[in-house]
């Protein structure tokens, strides 16, 4: 069954409801109660249709939104995966033992990169972080690599990386829940139902700057 | 800052018995010659509409006498009419003085570890007020209480950052429909800015009524008594929301309960903030000789203490 065909039905009633009127309006002739009943039907499919229209293109418009938030998401995603390159070939600079770790980062990105849609974007970033924490702490080991300055360039940009996926996230959650009260209120419900609206999720997206901030960017460990 | 309780003993040590002896016995004597004047200037406007209705009368004797009210009218009218007003100014006059010899002590007291400076009869340059997404027009411009507070760096230093902020009114000529020209008042009220050593990523108007273009959206955040409380638009929300944080948005929230409505702009590098009410200012029946008023004292230098703090504790905002 068509998802659209409970809103098929519902426009086809007021539609109906209308034409009825219409109809009850033309036999005024025969009796006032046609008159009367013929502009109440038509007045109530109207206002009913009205009210269809607006709820069904609000609920639309914070759907786009919910879209519009997951892009703004992605963007982050890409720079963080991005800024990856360089802060491997920064840590094999110093870290050279550490191939293992730093050649799986690597793979990872790549994957992420070639993935095709947000929600393969997402998932693959969740699996990244470990290892791009892994990366980052290396730093701990190595003195040189925590004092230099491209690797704390490279940690600054990644810590603004990681507040403005945070912040995407955050605008994305509050799209989600917006959107999800509105198709879950009385009469909304009744619309979102027999159009086909199904409740939003929210994402989980890992960050790193639960992490970043043990990196003291003055070299010491704070 | 100091507590409150602190503040009202150091206050206490500041003024002497013998001035507030002075300054009521000086308001005694004006509540005296007051409670003669008005009923004086009452019994006079009767006295003048009786001989009016007198020397109007058909019966009147006299013509042309009616001339002499006027000669009437300067005596037994503006007289008391003169020493009601001069009595009225001198009240405030004294508000003005008492305000000048204990503001320094006080906001030196207030202002413990801060480096600032004050002075009463400056106010903020017009040139920034018309820089400031405030302005729309205006024929005339005023203010006082100028305050600009060193905004500290982590380690306590003071910083090349600087709020600044006074009282300000602006006024415009209008004209109505008819004709009339009426004075419309397009600012009144606490006006503050910082300007910072970069440049913002995004605009940001927290209740800022004319920042509107096609560009800006409305930020609608994970915070329902914020959305209800603050209408926050913006030009890129990710931006703004980095500089919105959590706790900035609960501190924002804080600072509504605390000093009312007011707004801020971030634009380009500057921050721009308007309070709803006047420094350093009572309402007139209150502009009293007592502890009320150095309250208020208190409260605003804790009120902008707490937005200078806000300001320097957001790394979001000040190290962008």
């Amino acid at each position: 069954m068509n998802k659209n065909a409970g809103l098929s039905w519902l426009i086809s009633g007021l539609v109906f409801a209308f034409v009825l009127g219409i109809v009850f309006l033309c036999l005024w002739s025969f009796s006032v109660v046609f008159i009367v009943l013929g502009t109440i039907l038509m007045l109530l499919s109207f206002v009913n249709g009205m009210i269809l229209i607006g709820v069904y293109n609000k609920i639309v418009k914070h759907k786009n939104k919910i879209n519009e938030s997951l892009a703004l998401i992605d963007i982050q995603l890409k720079l963080r995966f991005d800024l990856i390159p360089n802060l491997v070939e920064t840590v094999k600079g110093f870290a050279k033992h550490e191939e293992k770790v730093l050649t799986e980062v690597i793979e990872l990105r790549n994957q992420a990169i070639n993935a095709t849609n947000e929600e393969e974007i997402i998932e693959d970033a969740n699996n990244i972080l470990p290892k791009l924490k892994q990366t980052v702490l290396l730093a701990e080991d190595y003195p040189k690599l925590k004092a230099d300055s491209l690797f704390l360039s490279l940690m600054q940009d990644l810590v603004d990386i990681e507040d403005r996926i945070v912040a995407a996230r955050r605008i994305y959650d509050s799209n989600v829940t917006l959107y999800n009260s509105l198709i879950q209120i009385f009469p909304n419900n009744l619309i979102s139902h027999a159009a086909g609206f199904k409740t939003a999720e929210l994402i989980r997206i890992d960050t790193a700057e639960k992490i970043l901030p043990k990196i003291n960017f003055d070299g010491g460990k704070e | 800052m100091i507590s409150k309780e602190e503040y009202r003993s150091k206050v206490a040590s500041l003024i002497n018995e013998s001035e507030i002896q002075a300054y009521e016995s000086a308001k005694r004597k004006r509540k005296r010659i007051l409670s003669i004047a008005l009923p004086l200037e009452f019994a006079a406007t009767v006295i003048y509409v009786l001989m009016a209705l007198f020397l109007f009368s058909d019966n009147s004797i006299h013509p042309g006498s009616q001339f002499s009210l006027i000669f009437f009218a300067l005596p037994i009218w503006l007289i008391p009419t003169t020493i009601t007003i001069v009595l009225v100014s001198f009240n405030k006059y004294d508000w003005k003085a008492y305000k000048r010899k204990y503001i320094d002590g006080l906001l030196s007291m207030l202002f413990d570890g801060y480096k600032y400076t004050y002075d009463g009869k400056k106010f903020i340059d017009s040139s920034v007020f018309k820089e400031s997404p405030y302005y729309t027009y205006y024929d005339h411009y005023y203010g006082e209480d100028l305050i600009s507070v060193n905004i500290p760096n982590d380690d306590g230093t003071p910083s090349d950052t600087i709020f600044n902020l006074s009282d300000l009114v602006a006024t415009a000529e209008e004209k109505d429909q008819d004709g009339h020209t009426k004075t419309v008042t397009v600012f009144d009220g606490l006006f503050g800015y910082i300007e910072f050593p970069f440049e913002f990523k995004c605009t940001l108007g927290i209740n800022h009524k004319f920042l509107f273009d096609k560009k800006m959206e409305k930020l609608t955040l994970e915070d329902i008594a914020f959305n209800k409380g603050f209408k926050a638009i913006t030009n890129n929300p990710v931006e703004a929301l980095v500089i919105l944080t959590p706790s900035m948005i609960q501190k924002l929230k804080t600072l509504k309960d605390k000093i009312g409505w007011f707004s801020i702009v971030l634009i380009n590098n500057k921050l721009y903030m308007e309070v709803r009410h006047d420094l350093f200012e009572l309402k007139r029946p209150k502009k009293e000789f007592n502890e009320e008023v150095f309250d208020k004292i208190y409260e605003d230098v804790s009120n902008i203490l707490s937005i200078v703090e806000e300001i320097k504790t957001n790394n979001k905002i000040f190290k962008m």
